[in-house]
């Protein structure tokens, strides 16, 4: 009981270091969720609205990528930018960048995969429409992604929840340096086997509390969607 | 002005299987056109092949006008609406084609009025019964110009006030436009055709202007006919 107190308490006296983490995990979780995002959901309409040769395996590749163990992750990246690996020189091993890096790699097949395949019903109900009307490739997509569009951030808010909750991925190649890149999952990691309990369940807590955010935002989209998507 | 509209040789097939086998029909390139056979005859897949929606495995689709290739206009059998509302549905031709803001806006209040559908602008297109989204469907084949009209079922969830205004519309329509169209309603297609065309099978069975058609000697021909007249 004592402990929960002490979790309360640190985070009602707004905690320095506390707030220092958790600003630090939404930063590099919203950057990598904003690149995979700007990368992944052209990559899902090109996807969902052409058929080429390789669409399977690359579909196949993406969806394989979304059990991909994040430790896995982390090991690969830490050997291709330590020191003697093959990026090497670009240095940013152990800092926040990395750590983007990590999270792009395990977010954007799960915007990839479920994007593409919304957007592919969509585009296959869509398909007489924009033969009859002659529609170009690029409107296509675009048509596709604007009308997709509440369903779409129901998807990308799964990638943040994703993002958010990562810790093995990036307690490798972050380092989970003090003031630099200890984030919310690394710090509850750490601080569990140091057994300092207080600042670890502060962290579970407000984890929760930004899972329950999401998942309200989620249903909150849902209920404007019905109003203002048309379907 | 259209010189020519034919199919030649077309064969196409579907599932392994050849459908149409040297199918050729010689359209009249004025007036109406109507396309009718029973269920599952292969008129739609001549409307499809009309816009080129689908492609023969071999033969030639021969779409001939006076100066660049026309243009047709297609109402689909299946209606397709984007999630959008009436307008946006609407303006959608016309933006995909670079138009201005303020024509497309013109031009939608425009139809829309002649319809009588303004009161319907902000509606979800997809929310509209049946038969609003078919006559939805129907002006939406008519905001972007074209030489020829390709109709397939266009009044088959419509009410009686409805057909009216279209069957009106389409036959003020018919002395600048060519119009095919396909229909299971023996009666429609007597008040709207110049010519009608009986498709069985992937087969053409008789080809013939109106008047001729009810003194064919054709046993499908007058099958088909007394059936759907003793139907009613």
């Amino acid at each position: 009981m004592e402990v929960f107190i002490n979790s309360l308490s640190l985070i009602l006296s707004f905690d320095k270091n506390l707030y220092e983490i958790i600003f630090l995990s939404l930063k590099v979780s919203l950057i990598a969720l904003l690149i995979s995002t700007i990368i992944g959901l052209p990559i899902a309409g090109i996807l969902a609205s052409k058929n080429f040769l390789g669409k399977k395996v690359i579909l196949i590749f993406f969806n394989s990528m979304m059990a991909l163990p994040p430790v896995f992750v982390g090991l690969v990246l830490y050997v291709l930018f330590s020191q003697s690996g093959f990026f090497g020189f670009v240095n940013i091993l152990y800092t926040p960048m990395i750590m983007v890096v990590a999270q792009v790699i395990i977010v954007l097949p799960i915007i990839i995969s479920v994007s593409a395949e919304l957007l592919e019903n969509i585009f296959q109900e869509y398909k007489e429409l924009f033969d009859t009307f002659g529609v170009g490739t690029l409107r296509r997509v675009k048509t596709t992604l604007f009308d997709a569009r509440f369903s779409l951030i129901t998807c990308i808010l799964t990638g943040l929840g994703r993002a958010l909750s990562e810790v093995g991925a990036i307690i490798i190649v972050g380092g989970n340096i003090v003031h630099y890149t200890r984030v919310m999952t690394t710090t509850i990691a750490l601080e569990t086997s140091r057994g300092n309990l207080s600042l670890a369940i502060a962290l579970g807590i407000i984890l929760i509390f930004i899972s329950i955010m999401l998942n309200y935002i989620v249903i909150s989209i849902k209920n404007i969607s019905k109003h203002y998507s048309y379907d | 002005m259209i010189k020519k509209i034919n199919l030649k040789n077309v064969n196409f097939g579907f599932n392994h299987k050849s459908f149409f086998k040297n199918l050729s029909i010689n359209f009249c390139t004025k007036g109406i056109s109507v396309i009718i056979g029973p269920n599952g005859s292969g008129k739609s897949l001549i409307t499809k092949l009309l816009k080129g929606i689908i492609l023969p495995d071999s033969g030639e689709v021969q779409l001939i006008a006076e100066k660049s290739s026309p243009y047709i206009s297609y109402l689909s059998q299946k209606i397709t609406f984007l999630r959008r509302d009436v307008y946006s549905n609407l303006a959608y031709p016309l933006v995909i084609r670079n138009y201005k803001n303020r024509l497309i806006k013109q031009k939608v209040s425009k139809i829309l009025e002649d319809f009588n559908f303004l009161d319907k602008v902000n509606s979800s297109a997809r929310s509209l019964s049946k038969g609003n989204k078919q006559f939805l469907a129907f002006i939406r084949s008519q905001i972007i110009q074209y030489d020829i009209l390709v109709l397939d079922e266009p009044c088959s969830n419509l009410d009686f006030e409805s057909i009216k205004i279209i069957e009106k519309y389409l036959l003020s329509l018919k002395k600048e436009k060519k119009i095919i169209m396909v229909t299971h309603d023996m009666f429609q297609a007597m008040r709207l055709a110049d010519e009608i065309m009986i498709i069985n099978n992937g087969e053409l069975i008789e080809i013939s202007e109106k008047k001729d058609m009810l003194k064919s000697k054709n046993n499908f021909t007058k099958n088909f006919f007394t059936k759907h007249i003793s139907n009613v």
